[in-house]
């Protein structure tokens, strides 16, 4: 949970974005909600239609604004309300995870569920889990480096300056890091 | 190598002169010795710049996505047994008509000198004529004799050797690795222009309504492109290796291009551009693909 | 009376430079190509005889591929801030072994980014760069500076120019205020003889007659050797990025209501969206109207606006050119088309 005491700003919060379906995750997830299942709030909900709507630009996306870590949930395979868009999103993702993997990233970063409307707890579970494991590996500080060799210190990075650190801290209107405390 | 020029430059007067194509794009001498340039004749007239050698490099398919050639009317394309696979892939995918296409085969044993590492695990040396079945795409003519004997096309793995030796790195100096390659990058998109299977009128990187990718030339503006383009061409590469030939900071793109032809290839058993009757695997699904990742 | 410097002396200025605190441009190795770097060391620096010319400009170092012209922050009272990038406090930056040709292409950039509006982003840069080039003792297979008016040696836009001559010496010629005073600062690695050794420039024969091209131009708006010439072209941005004279740029926005940047970023006068307008509408819809307007741009409306030609014959359009879409073969043909 988000407070303005110094001492809760003063530790890193992961952020983990959620592209969920509507009709079956996004449903679990209020199910879990209103059967009192407490699950970390540092999930970050986005409801699509389907997952076969999800992008994998999507988690690029995410990323670039902050994320620490991604998760993708949809309806159990046979159960679509499209009937096959998350047949189309298999497919995308068991490409898109060689790709993401091939260039670096960290797979736990970003996973994959089929969550029911019935699984609430699922949900619950499944969320705790991936923001506990993302907490576990730390900020993607890949990401916020290469963020904060972007942008306005693009020609700094270029000319091969040191530019930008860690945190993207002391870029002034670096792009939205996430855990500057100034959100 | 003469007899093969005299016989396509033949042909392509012939073509031309019945009317059977309005416009005939093959190679023809470069600005400097060891290249050649892509050359797009009228009349047969022309056909005299026609020529045929070992540096007869660029994907000529490209050219039936270019709206400056094909509002001429039917084109007659020289194209290598590699470069068929994208004809192949732009039929596949409504971009061309096989009636607006002459198609003309060249037999080649291979390009570059020395000879390109791609086409040493090539096996596509003769490209299939007519008369050839549903499952190739049949050229109208074939020109030439290959010598060169075909590779199975994972060569014992050896095709993806420079692949392998990327996944066996640890991820921190993949990362690493990948963050100073795509550094060179400039944005020219000559990686996407002369790409076949890039023929989307408006590119995503174009879209600012909204801002799917930073189209700046820096860090995190040049991974998302180099990630989405070889994320868009999953399934749909031919490998033809055009991209990294004209990329004019060496980025080695065949890299990407070849880990999503082997992630195709292992989990969907399929290979672009080489069924002109097969559905291509990204267009398509089966429902019991694996779903292993899948809490 | 001449002034001399060795080639290991040039090493030796290159690091005095860098321990000056100079960003050191020199042509250097990068992934296989050879590219101007600002150095780490002087050691990176390639010797002369290893190159004809970068596979790119120095350009980027006073136009660069992607630049920030402005940042934004929301302060306390939730107010926007706005700030500019601090470019008085870049280092002095000296390009040493560029030829000729890369050399004259700054009085070039000069025209445009000081016409209607004076450019603080270059001009701030252009003027804490000092420009020793070495003339040519070999020409590249695609050069063709003196068609369009420059040498091997020519002069235009250098500080100091170096001549090669025998025993890894060169003759320096001074020819401004700022070479001047880096000759002076850096006086004991240069020399003084009596006479100046014979030295070692290129021939290059004009490989047309520039004079013949725009009247050309002018008269041949809708020819259709446009088109014969540009179905070929990809419209990628390769000649330009690559090109010392390009210049044009586009503006982006990037960042969100945190903060942000506005970037000047290189774009390329071939791409099919260039002049697609607000409307809609895209007055240059194919490709040898994009052409057309390349050329024209280079040799007739830069020609008729600032009196120099937007090209110093480096060839490297051509080289870099995936379809190898030749300009000097362009132009040597119309040429030959004007009487």
């Amino acid at each position: 949970m988000e407070t303005n005491t110094q001492s809760e700003q003063a530790v890193w919060q992961p952020k983990v974005i959620a592209f969920v379906c509507n009709w079956c995750t996004y449903a679990g997830a209020d199910l879990a909600g209103t059967s009192r299942l407490k699950y970390d709030a540092n999930i970050r909900v986005l409801r699509l239609p389907c997952t076969g709507r999800i992008d994998p630009l999507f988690i690029i996306k995410a990323f670039e604004r902050g994320a620490d870590g991604v998760l993708v949930s949809g309806c159990h395979p046979g159960d679509c309300h499209y009937n096959t868009g998350n047949y189309h999103a298999r497919r995308r993702w068991t490409l898109f995870r060689e790709l993401l993997e091939f260039v670096g990233i960290d797979l736990q970063r970003v996973q994959f569920a089929w969550i029911s409307a019935a699984e609430g707890a699922k949900w619950a579970e499944v969320v705790n889990a991936m923001v506990a494991h993302v907490r576990e590996i730390g900020p993607f500080e890949g990401y916020q480096i290469m963020l904060a060799r972007s942008g306005q210190a693009a020609f700094q990075q270029m000319v091969g300056a040191k530019g930008g650190n860690g945190s993207g801290k002391g870029v002034p209107g670096a792009l939205p890091v996430g855990r500057s405390g100034a959100e | 190598m003469a007899e093969v020029v005299e016989e396509l430059r033949a042909l392509a007067r012939d073509l031309l002169t019945k009317g059977a194509v309005q416009v005939f794009v093959g190679y023809g001498e470069g600005s400097v010795p060891g290249r050649t340039a892509p050359t797009i004749i009228t009349t047969a007239g022309r056909a005299g710049e026609l020529v045929w050698n070992k540096h007869c490099l660029n994907n000529l398919a490209v050219y039936l996505t270019r709206n400056e050639v094909t509002k001429r009317g039917r084109v007659g394309l020289v194209v290598k047994g590699c470069d068929a696979r994208a004809v192949t892939g732009l039929l596949q995918e409504g971009q061309a008509t096989r009636e607006k296409v002459v198609i003309i085969g060249m037999a080649c044993d291979g390009m570059g000198e020395p000879l390109l590492e791609m086409c040493k695990h090539c096996d596509a040396h003769m490209p299939a004529g007519p008369g050839a079945d549903a499952h190739h795409l049949a050229c109208d003519y074939i020109i030439g004799k290959a010598t060169a004997p075909d590779v199975a096309p994972e060569d014992g793995g050896a095709c993806y050797a420079d692949v392998a030796k990327i996944e066996a790195l640890p991820p921190a100096e993949r990362w690493a690795f990948w963050q100073e390659q795509f550094g060179r990058c400039v944005k020219c998109y000559a990686c996407r222009q002369v790409c076949p299977l890039c023929y989307c009128k408006r590119c995503l990187a174009e879209k600012n309504e909204p801002q799917w990718l930073m189209s700046s030339a820096h860090a995190a503006g040049n991974f998302a492109w180099h990630v989405a383009r070889a994320m868009h061409l999953a399934g749909r590469c031919v490998g033809c290796g055009a991209c990294e030939r004209a990329c004019p900071q060496h980025i080695p793109l065949s890299l990407l291009s070849k880990k999503m032809a082997k992630a195709v290839l292992q989990h969907f058993k399929y290979r672009a551009g080489c069924d002109p009757a097969a559905t291509p695997a990204v267009k398509t699904f089966d429902p019991s693909d694996k779903n292993d990742f899948f809490r | 009376m001449a002034t001399i410097i060795t080639a290991e002396n040039l090493k030796q200025l290159a690091s005095a430079l860098l321990k000056a605190g100079y960003r050191v441009i020199a042509p250097a190795r990068e992934a296989e190509l050879t590219v101007f770097k600002a150095l780490k060391d002087a050691r990176e620096m390639l010797p002369e005889s290893e190159y004809i010319l970068p596979q790119a400009s120095f350009k980027e170092f006073v136009f660069p591929r992607c630049e920030c012209i402005l940042r934004y922050r929301f302060g306390e009272d939730k107010l926007p801030v706005f700030e500019s990038p601090n470019l008085d406090g870049e280092p002095q930056q000296a390009v040493i072994g560029c030829r000729p040709c890369d050399a004259a292409s700054l009085p070039i950039l000069d025209k445009v980014f000081g016409w209607d509006y004076v450019d603080p982003f270059y001009f701030k840069r252009r003027e804490k760069t000092v420009v020793l080039s070495i003339a040519c003792s070999r020409a590249g297979e695609s050069c063709f500076c003196t068609a369009v008016g420059y040498a091997p040696d020519a002069t235009a836009g250098s500080d100091i120019l170096l001549k090669k001559s025998a025993g890894g010496k060169y003759v320096a010629e001074v020819l401004s205020d700022k070479g001047r005073e880096l000759a002076g600062k850096f006086g004991s690695l240069f020399e003084q003889v009596e006479a100046a050794p014979p030295v070692e420039v290129a021939e290059l024969k004009p490989a047309f007659a520039v004079e013949k091209i725009k009247p050309w131009l002018d008269a041949h708006f809708e020819d259709p050797l446009w088109l014969e010439i540009a179905a070929r072209c990809m419209g990628c941005g390769t000649c330009a990025f690559g090109c010392p004279t390009c210049h044009c740029f586009d503006i982006v926005d990037e960042g969100d209501l945190s903060g942000g940047c506005r970037l000047k970023n290189w774009d390329m006068c071939s791409s099919a969206l260039f002049t697609k307008h607000g409307s809609g509408h895209n007055p240059r819809t194919g490709q040898e109207q994009r052409y057309r307007q390349r050329v024209s741009h280079k040799f007739k409306y830069y020609l008729e606006k600032f009196g120099l030609r937007a090209c110093v014959g480096c060839g490297r359009c051509s080289v870099r050119c995936p379809v190898n879409l030749d300009l000097c073969g362009v132009l040597k043909t119309i040429a030959s088309k004007q009487a």
